[in-house]
């Protein structure tokens, strides 16, 4: 089957110049140059800019095309879509590597175990909080009732 | 000859229909479900398992109220006509979607009854006030878990009761007794019965929404909303990573997404959230008058209706 993504660096090798400039045409959707450079990217040289773009056209991960002497960027793939190729590409290798098929997927399935029981120590300890915040939230009200009590 | 002709007019109908029908909803529920985002999510979860239904209620109801009446009365008994390829394979096919819904169901209903059987052996009775009979059950079963169509019970296992405090196992008990009031396992056993492929993602979907819908009826304040939080994270930890058993409710169901989305959800309990009694809306008194003048309008036309229909399926036949 043909692969659907032929770039040819995945986003784990990408600078961070590289990403940066990613998650902004991620959000922007289109952009050249000069808009990155005046807009929040004013921190950058101009020819830097350049450089990073071209290098990501390079790496096929952005689509360009000619408007007047300079180039508009936009992303080839979605956040999503290059997410799902790189882990993707990932397991594949690690699959090719090892001699038992089987042996990549239960580091997986650990990881995912350690991963979900980290997760739930999180969201408990989210729980003891939010339950702290409620006793001492019913104990600080307890004292202003009181007063109204002995009035009455 | 008749009576095989009818049936495969009527079973090719049911089919086209339902093939149809099911692959609108499938290009179609993703926008329903936003639509109904903003409302409470027990109404998501009842208009997502309404919408999957929808197929099978609709050819079933043309099929049962035109094609077979339509049929019956306007086909000439004595003639001999000849049935074409296409009705045949789509009769066939119409059979044979009744016959896999059928074998589904009846397979999940014996692996359900299968399992609670081995989870019951030695169940004892426990003592609370809920009118749903609450069993004490072995370390194997899940933590928690509604059982039984006809005859619910609320399996809780040993494990379960020793980690839970009085508040989180009141709290996960009323998630449970949702579940059997809004029957949701006899839901899941309609959804067996009308399987058809594409349709997964609006089940999960309604899955989800009908355990987040039993989480909001299960609590009525932010400390129960957190002692249910704090049952489900429990339970999480001591229920193996396992398919979960079809026509239960089990109050944890992996994957651990679903479960922190469901956390994160009890976490961020706000009083908007509490269950309220139905309201009578303006549209709903004029509900019976539009129902009455709609089934007058069916009345008066049901003859040219009927006349329409076996021209479509005279049409069908050749």
């Amino acid at each position: 089957m043909k692969p659907f993504f032929h770039f040819r660096a995945s986003s784990s090798e990408l600078g961070p110049l590289e990403e940066r400039l990613l998650e902004a045409l991620w959000h922007r959707g289109t952009a050249t140059v000069r808009e990155l450079v005046d807009g929040d990217y004013g921190d950058l040289a101009y020819t830097t800019v350049m450089t990073t773009l071209d290098r990501l056209f390079k790496k096929d991960l952005l689509t360009r095309e000619a408007e007047g002497r300079a180039f508009r960027y936009k992303p080839r793939f979605s956040r999503e879509e290059l997410h799902r190729e790189v882990a993707g590409q990932a397991f594949r290798q690690l699959l090719d590597a090892s001699p038992a098929a089987t042996l990549p997927l239960s580091y997986l399935v650990e990881i995912l175990t350690q991963r979900d029981a980290q997760l739930l120590d999180d969201l408990s300890d989210l729980i003891e909080v939010k339950r702290k915040q409620l006793r001492d939230g019913s104990r600080s009200e307890r004292p202003a009732k009181n007063p109204k009590e002995d009035q009455q | 000859m008749f009576a095989l002709r009818g049936i495969v007019v009527s079973s090719s109908v049911f089919a086209i229909l339902y093939c149809l029908s099911s692959a609108a909803v499938c290009l179609t529920w993703r926008r329903i479900a936003r639509y109904a985002q903003r409302r409470p999510v027990g109404r998501v979860a009842d208009l997502l398992f309404a919408w999957r239904m929808l197929p099978v209620l609709f050819a079933a109801v043309v099929t049962l109220l035109f094609t077979v009446p339509s049929f019956l009365l306007l086909e000439p008994r004595a003639i001999r006509e000849p049935l074409g390829l296409i009705p045949v394979i789509t009769g066939l096919a119409g059979i044979l979607l009744a016959l896999y819904g059928a074998a589904h169901a009846l397979r999940a209903l014996f692996l359900a009854s299968r399992a609670i059987a081995q989870w019951t052996a030695g169940a004892q009775p426990m003592n609370t006030p809920s009118s749903v009979p609450v069993l004490r059950v072995s370390a194997a079963a899940p933590a928690m878990t509604a059982a039984g169509i006809a005859r619910s019970r609320v399996l809780l296992s040993n494990a379960a009761e020793s980690v839970m405090s009085s508040g989180e196992f009141r709290a996960a008990l009323n998630h449970e007794l949702a579940h059997v009031r809004r029957r949701d396992n006899l839901k899941k056993l309609m959804l067996q019965f009308v399987a058809f492929p594409g349709m997964r993602n609006l089940e999960s979907s309604w899955l989800q929404a009908s355990e987040m819908a039993a989480d909001d009826a299960a609590v009525a304040s932010l400390r129960e909303a957190l002692d249910l939080a704090a049952a489900l994270i429990k339970a999480s930890r001591l229920s193996p990573v396992a398919a979960p058993v079809e026509l239960t409710a089990s109050l944890v169901r992996h994957p651990a997404g679903m479960m922190s989305a469901r956390i994160e959800r009890l976490i961020a309990w706000t009083d908007d959230r509490r269950p309220t009694p139905p309201k009578l809306s303006r549209q709903s008194l004029y509900a019976p008058a539009a129902s009455l003048a709609v089934f007058a309008v069916f009345v008066a036309h049901y003859g040219q209706m009927l006349a329409r229909i076996h021209q479509a399926t005279e049409w069908l036949v050749r």
